[in-house]
């Protein structure tokens, strides 16, 4: 359903924390990413984070687009697209211009998505306008 | 002006015909210079030193990875060219450099095309291809963060590219590379180690190599220096004569 995030040679991957590594502190990196092991802290990259099923990271991340398998703990911003596979996990708010969420994937925090000049209404003007809206249906 | 370091295996019976043919070759392209012998208790520096002061302006290591090793980390920071003619086993180096065997070595000599590349530094040694230990060992990039194995590893630290190890020499970082312990047998994950334990590897600028008792670090194949040490990049640090066929 997903197709591979790299060229399966990986020749663009430029960082790749392997299932027996732990990175602790404040990692910055200015090409690709890919996590398999475990990061505490902050992860910052300029490209594109993959995050693999069996990674854990407990860290605030940060990325142009990001496709995530394994587990995260921590708040996601995203420039542009983030994927989130059937496995993945995350516990914190998340950030992005675009969500793709496959079955099974599990987000509990607050998601944001879209332009930033695209304001949210407050609640109460949504669930007004959500009423306005059935009572002019169910008139006709 | 040229200078050149023959290594101590020269001496040989068996290479006495090939240092003629080569001597005669760099004769005739003008590239003749004096010849100093390395051995294992002087200091290629104090040559070079010497050399330089009257005038010398390239280095030619004449010899194995090691003689270039030598000879680079006596270099240092000197601002000279170092150039390389292969002799002898354990001569890989000279194929990432592109640098032919034999007559094609002179010729890349005399062809004197010079790229600037990094230089690798651990405490105050410096090394050309890369550094390896076995111990279980840590690394801290300053402040910012500090990467540890959860299980036995190998580190290692490569400024060279090697037919597995993939570095750029010239983009201002060392790749490092933290492998698990027993990964390969004849080129075969073990048994013992699960098949997605893959190595890691991440572009590092200046790190601390910190360990246990004991855990030693072997530098260029050829200088023990026991962790913790600091190993950091010194970029375009060091002008060396390529060959067209060099792997970066």
């Amino acid at each position: 359903m997903f197709k591979e995030f790299y060229p399966k040679d990986q020749t663009d991957v430029e960082t790749l924390i392997g299932s027996s590594v732990k990175v602790e502190g404040d990692f910055v990196s200015k090409g690709n990413v890919t996590v398999e092991g475990v990061v505490c802290g902050t992860l910052k990259t300029e490209k594109d984070l993959k995050v693999g099923a069996g990674a854990k990271i407990s860290a605030s991340v940060f990325a142009t687009n990001a496709y995530v398998a394994g587990e995260v703990r921590g708040n996601m911003k995203v420039n542009g697209k983030l994927e989130l596979t059937d496995t993945s996990r995350i516990y914190g708010d998340v950030e992005a211009k675009t969500v793709v969420m496959a079955a099974g994937a599990v987000l509990n925090g607050k998601c944001t998505m879209g332009h930033d000049t695209v304001l949210p209404l407050p609640p109460t003007a949504a669930a007004d306008a959500a009423l306005a809206a059935y009572k002019k249906n169910n008139k006709k | 002006m040229y200078q050149y370091f023959y290594d101590a295996l020269l001496a040989e019976e068996k290479y006495a015909r090939p240092i003629t043919i080569i001597e005669n070759r760099l004769a005739d392209l003008g590239l003749q210079g004096r010849v100093s012998r390395l051995n294992l208790f002087r200091d290629p520096r104090e040559f070079i030193l010497e050399a330089v002061k009257r005038g010398v302006d390239t280095v030619v290591a004449v010899g194995n990875d090691e003689t270039l090793s030598r000879v680079v980390n006596a270099v240092g920071d000197l601002g000279l060219t170092v150039g390389m003619i292969p002799f002898g086993p354990k001569n890989e180096i000279s194929k990432i450099l592109g640098v032919g065997e034999g007559l094609a070595a002179c010729d890349c000599l005399a062809n004197r095309l010079i790229q600037k590349i990094d230089l690798g530094k651990i405490n105050d040694f410096y090394f050309l291809s890369h550094l390896k230990t076995n111990s279980a060992v840590s690394l801290r990039q300053g402040g910012e963060y500090s990467v540890r194995s959860l299980g036995k590893n190998e580190v290692e630290i490569y400024n060279l590219p090697t037919a597995e190890e993939r570095a750029n020499p010239q983009d201002g970082y060392l790749e490092a590379y933290i492998k698990p312990a027993g990964r390969k047998i004849f080129g075969k994950i073990s048994g013992k180690n699960s098949p997605r334990d893959v190595s890691s590897y991440f572009p590092i600028r200046k790190v601390m190599l910190e360990g246990g008792k004991g855990a030693e670090i072997l530098v260029d194949g050829l200088k023990k220096i026991n962790a913790p040490a600091e190993v950091q990049i010194m970029p375009n640090q060091l002008r060396i004569i390529v060959g067209k066929n060099r792997l970066f």
